[in-house]
């Protein structure tokens, strides 16, 4: 796929809020609340966790990302009965699977609105962002644990349109089908 | 009670799964990637269910399933995918390759423990 053009204001809005609602979803999965940056909790800087998962698609092509801090792992990690105390080999395992599942629900949303896209494994990272601006988008929350960031760094196709949102009858996040 | 193979390149799902079937009575075997849990498919004929993920590396669930679907076929053994993917298209897949249903991660425990149940059930 060629490098897309910088996003419409709107894609970015719309890719924006999709992004964001994945992310408090997932940290919902696991009782934990999150808020956007600036919203009640406030975040001490701490050293974080960076996991990333490349997606590829005929119209989209780029890199999942998701930064959390150590707080916000363990958090989730108790809510799974996890090992406790988790060792850091453990929280970089969760944090692998944490941003697999941002990645599978970013899949079903956009799915139902026109836009598919293959999943790679997922891959800790050091932290690096893009230089260009043109095309990241990033949502930032925060909670009593710490914070989580999640980034979609892509290249999108010039001609590329979110459809509405539809209820394609297709399995979300908990479901199960039995053939 | 029966066994359980878990397949999934996770450590952290691998874990959390496990402790909810043992705790539930079941006995677990864990393999990390489709390559592991075709052996451990094959070398033990006392596994009852198997959970398995789509994306992992050396081998992912659906190639796993093709190259299984014969054995899998003769010893009536049901495989659920446990997995992020929702993609109609990997449904249909699985479903083909013997499959016989497909979860989506992060699940709910009473509904794993309710497919495992019905479904090592519907195997005695």
């Amino acid at each position: 796929m060629t490098q897309g053009a910088p996003l419409e204001s709107n894609m970015i809005t719309a890719l924006q809020d999709v992004l964001t609602d994945c992310c408090v979803e997932l940290m919902a999965a696991y009782g934990i609340e999150v808020q956007a940056e600036g919203q009640r909790f406030s975040d001490a800087p701490t050293p974080k966790v960076a996991a990333a998962i490349d997606i590829h698609g005929t119209q989209l092509d780029g890199t999942v990302m998701l930064v959390a801090t150590r707080g916000i792992l363990v958090a989730t990690n108790s809510a799974l009965d996890g090992t406790d105390p988790p060792s850091d080999t453990d929280l970089f395992d969760l944090s692998l699977e944490l941003v697999n599942q941002v990645a599978g629900r970013l899949k079903t949303k956009l799915r139902s609105r026109g836009l598919s896209f293959q999943v790679d494994l997922p891959r800790i990272i050091s932290l690096k962002p893009s230089n260009t601006k043109a095309n990241i988008i990033q949502q930032r929350l925060v909670s009593s644990f710490g914070s989580v960031a999640g980034f979609v760094d892509i290249a999108l196709a010039p001609d590329l349109i979110l459809d509405d949102e539809v209820d394609d009858g297709l399995p979300k996040e908990g479901d199960v089908i039995l053939f | 009670m029966p066994k359980i193979l878990i397949v999934d390149d996770s450590p952290v799902v691998r874990t959390q799964v496990s402790k909810l079937l043992t705790d539930s009575g079941f006995e677990v075997a864990q393999a990390a990637d489709g390559l592991e849990g075709s052996a451990s498919i094959r070398e033990n004929a006392d596994i009852a269910l198997v959970l398995c993920d789509v994306n992992m590396p050396r081998q992912g669930g659906l190639e796993m399933l093709s190259s299984l679907q014969t054995e899998l076929a003769e010893r009536h053994l049901p495989v659920v995918m446990l997995t992020t993917e929702g993609d109609p298209q990997l449904i249909a897949q699985a479903r083909k390759s013997g499959a016989c249903g497909w979860l989506v991660k992060p699940f709910k425990d009473n509904i794993l423990l309710s497919v495992c149940n019905k479904l090592t059930q519907a195997n005695q």
